[in-house]
């Protein structure tokens, strides 16, 4: 459909239908918008997705709980850290497996490590689709110190297979540490520099107030989460609603906004920068020594016959593991809750009425990544 | 409590609280197919969201599909598990009307089991080519497609 | 007094033959700058190196660049309108050479002098716009149509603010010529009584030029790269040559209207010219890479809500205070 295809609707006005994607240097990945146009304005939005399917669960299927363990990371390759551990987490809550106090602490260091650089690469990728060029780079300049220190003790820098049930599998080292901290030193200064480059530009902020505004009713029936939610005023965090790990023993807020226009979803993210810094430096701070990893595990992992479900706060959202185990050491069924398939089943909904411009804004303000819409 | 309302309304549902600590949820329903679009109801009114939607097969053990709705509220954070079970051939009522949420959910368990939904808007396949033969979760599924190299 | 290089050639079609090459010998010479500066800037801004194999510094890149694009095989997709297609890239390109005779360089360098040349040059300055939509149209492709209808738009709409930013400056000037403009400011630039007007001028010319933020029309987030996505090899060369020569031509009329052209103490003056030129013209560059882009409709609103009654009220202002001195 790529040559201008007049199609006379009902009022008799003229309108056609674009595709964005999928490929487009702005859809993050493998995304085909179909969009019915009139002149500038949507009528309307119908997502096509499937490019990147995987069959994830369809692998889970065929592997026992130790062998999924790398796919873990790569269906949301930018919170590849913080699913890796999610599924770690989910066996050793079904199977009742405590870990050690370092292990969970350096969990939470490299969760969190792994939450800002996610966001990190959102702002330079939204940034450059509203046309912005330069931050990209400085955001991806700091994300490359974090990629680094990560690298150094897992030996992966983007999809990582660092935790295993009962621990992580490296221990830590000062180096580590020490990097971690001038890391958040160095941050600190960073996070304002970026609110005068980018949040306080007016152009960004003529871009992006009012725009792609949620509506708390859209939010509540296609289950939104995570700073999409956050950005309309609902504290809602699985970290602090359902703690897992030690999340309760840490001090950090929720950061919301008012409105959830595009604006404010980049206000939360950039809060939510500064609360994992915080994280961080507290975790830093009361890191105990020991072992890194449970005393017993058992060999074969077999959860007990039933269902398991297990969630955890991904960079995006909730981010759920449902487990059907039939008491071998194979999964029967393994479903993977991601949020971004949820934020994308909103768009049909959100960009009706906008303009052609805006759809770039709102997709990229959303931070969808295909892989993990797709599995 | 929704577990009451449910058993107001037909106290066929069978409702049992778990574990939330080793099991993630905090009540498992049981439903008849029938009761689903009004039990759905029920839960999106009280302000419950659907998480998750999913299907097991489970054809070899029990010789039916189960449906796993997974409906959460996030102020008391309290996770609710519907299962319906479903005969192999038998279509179940689509919920989308009552939740849109499930929409996206209930072509992915189309296009993954081959599970119709009726009154659904738009039952196509959401992962799969459009013009893909098969349905890649189930059990006995050989993949047919011819390889490309 | 301004020379006439006709009376030096003699033969006036010698003369245009002169003047043409020397001019696109100068554009030429200049696109192969600017590329390279613009691709050196833009990497140190973004803490890059820029190009750095090839030549000293990378200086050459752009030839090698300009090679690989001449050499290129001259694809024509099929679906597209030939005659439109094929004469687009001609189109954007003629008005640049034409223009670039009009500027007066230094006190005894320039083609002709006309005594209406800022009206001449406003004019064919403005059929520029023609070439871009001829080629989105042309092209028989969505996303170029909709990059060619934006651009025919945001032209037309900056059009006004340009020139309503022009007419204080001839008001104090007193004359249509640019030699002349160039002249009067012999006691100080114009930018110093005129500072509402060089803003204006300055926003209008780098959206006249299509620069970033107001570079909608080639949006490549959103439109793959609007007007001139069904180009490729030389011909999408032309379009960058022709927009790095619009830019030179805008530089330059701000240079002439509000710097004072080639004044300047110590230096001759065509050095001080091309100095000015220059230094603006790596002002419209740092512009492009440091903000995001405006919406379409946010980038109307702008010329007509905000310059446009500037520029009124400067006039307006020009006016009472010449007719009190």
């Amino acid at each position: 459909m790529d040559r201008m295809e007049v199609v006379r609707a009902d009022d008799d006005r003229d309108t056609y239908y674009i595709n964005m994607g999928p490929q487009h240097p702005s859809t993050h990945g493998v995304l085909r918008l179909r969009l019915h146009l009139d002149g500038e304005r949507i009528i309307d939005a119908e997502p096509i997705i499937g490019y990147g399917h995987r069959a994830h669960e369809k692998m889970a299927e065929n592997r026992d709980y130790l062998q999924f363990l790398p796919n873990t990371s790569r269906v949301d390759y930018l919170s590849g850290m913080i699913y890796n551990l999610a599924y770690c987490q989910a066996i050793e809550k079904a199977l009742e497996i405590e870990v050690p106090e370092r292990a969970e602490y350096i969990r939470i260091i490299a969760g969190e490590l792994n939450r800002i650089s996610s966001h990190l690469l959102w702002l330079g990728t939204f940034l450059l689709d509203l046309g912005g060029i330069t931050p990209f780079l400085y955001c991806f300049d700091d994300r490359e110190k974090i990629l680094d220190i990560l690298d150094s003790v897992t030996g992966s820098r983007l999809t990582y297979c660092y935790g295993r049930f009962g621990g992580v599998t490296m221990d830590v080292d000062e180096t580590f540490l020490e990097n971690t901290a001038a890391f958040c030193t160095y941050f600190h200064k960073r996070l304002v520099e970026y609110d005068k480059l980018v949040i306080g530009n007016v152009i960004f902020q003529e871009r992006t107030k009012g725009v792609g505004i949620f509506a708390p009713e859209i939010a509540a029936r296609y289950a939104v989460t995570g700073p999409c939610l956050r950005a309309l005023g609902q504290a809602r965090d699985v970290r602090k609603d359902e703690p897992y790990g030690i999340y309760e023993r840490f001090d950090f807020a929720v950061p919301t906004c008012e409105k959830g226009d595009c604006f404010d979803r980049s206000i939360v993210r950039m809060e939510e920068m500064r609360q994992s810094l915080a994280i961080i430096e507290q975790a830093l701070r009361d890191i105990p020594s020991g072992p890194v990893m449970a005393a017993k595990v058992p060999k074969r992992i077999r959860p007990p016959e039933g269902e398991y479900h297990f969630g955890v706060e991904s960079a995006r959202g909730h981010f759920g593991i449902y487990i059907v185990s039939d008491g071998s050491d194979i999964p029967f069924r393994m479903k993977l809750r991601t949020p971004s398939f949820a934020h994308i089943s909103t768009m049909p909904e959100v960009l009706v009425g906008t303009m052609l411009a805006d759809t770039v804004a709102i997709l990229g303000s959303i931070d969808i990544v295909i892989p993990e819409i797709d599995r | 409590m929704i577990e009451e309302k449910l058993n107001e309304l037909d106290p066929a549902i069978v409702s049992t609280a778990e574990n939330y600590a080793v099991k993630g949820y905090c009540y498992l329903h049981k439903l008849e197919v029938a009761r689903l679009p009004e039990a759905a109801a029920l839960f999106c009114e009280d302000g419950f969201q659907l998480e998750m939607m999913t299907c097991v097969d489970c054809r070899e053990s029990d010789g039916i599909f189960r449906l796993v709705y997974q409906f959460n509220i996030y102020d008391i954070a309290q996770r609710h598990l519907l299962h319906v079970d479903l005969a192999p051939d038998q279509a179940a009522p689509s919920i989308a009307a009552v939740c849109p949420g499930a929409n996206w959910y209930e072509r992915e368990v189309y296009d993954m089991y081959g599970v119709e939904f009726s009154g659904h808007p738009d039952l196509k396949r959401i992962l799969m080519n459009d013009d893909y033969v098969g349905h890649p979760l189930l059990k006995d599924f050989v993949d047919t497609a011819p390889q490309v190299i | 007094m301004s020379p006439n290089f006709v009376e030096i050639f003699g033969n006036p079609w010698l003369a245009i033959l002169v003047a043409m090459s020397a001019i696109i010998g100068y554009l030429t010479l200049n696109a192969l700058m600017l590329i390279w500066l613009e691709r050196k800037l833009s990497a140190r801004i973004q803490r890059r190196m820029g190009p750095t194999e090839v030549g000293p510094y990378g200086l050459l890149q752009t030839v090698a660049d300009m090679g690989k694009l001449i050499s290129k095989e001259l694809l024509t997709p099929e679906h597209v309108q030939k005659p439109l297609y094929l004469a687009a890239p001609v189109l954007v390109f003629a008005p640049v050479v034409a223009l670039c005779s009009l500027f007066p360089v230094s006190p005894s360098w320039v083609f002709h002098d006309y005594n209406i040349a800022l009206v001449l040059l406003l004019a064919i300055s403005g059929t520029n716009v023609l070439g871009i939509f001829i080629a989105g149209w042309g092209s028989n492709n969505k996303y170029a149509v909709l990059g060619a209808v934006r651009s025919v738009a945001q032209n037309i709409a900056y059009e006004i603010p340009l020139i309503l930013a022009v007419i204080p400056v001839v008001m104090t000037a007193r004359t249509l010529s640019l030699y002349g403009i160039t002249e009067a400011q012999s006691a100080f630039p114009y930018i110093l009584v005129q500072p509402l007007a060089a803003i204006i001028f300055l926003i209008a010319a780098t959206a006249e030029t299509n620069r970033a933020p107001f570079d909608i029309p080639e949006a490549e987030s959103e439109l793959v790269a609007g007007f001139h996505t069904e180009y490729s090899g030389m011909r999408f060369g032309m379009f960058f040559f022709a927009e790095y020569s619009n830019m030179v031509i805008a530089c330059g009329l701000a240079t002439v209207l509000f710097l004072g052209g080639w004044k300047g103490p110590l230096l001759p003056g065509f050095v001080w010219f091309f100095i000015k030129v220059y230094a603006l013209i790596v002002l419209m560059m740092w512009f492009r890479w440091t903000f995001p882009r405006l919406r379409f409709d946010q980038l109307m609103k702008f010329a007509w809500v905000v310059l446009v009654p500037l520029a009124i009220v400067n006039l307006l202002v020009t006016t009472i205070v010449l007719k009190l001195i």
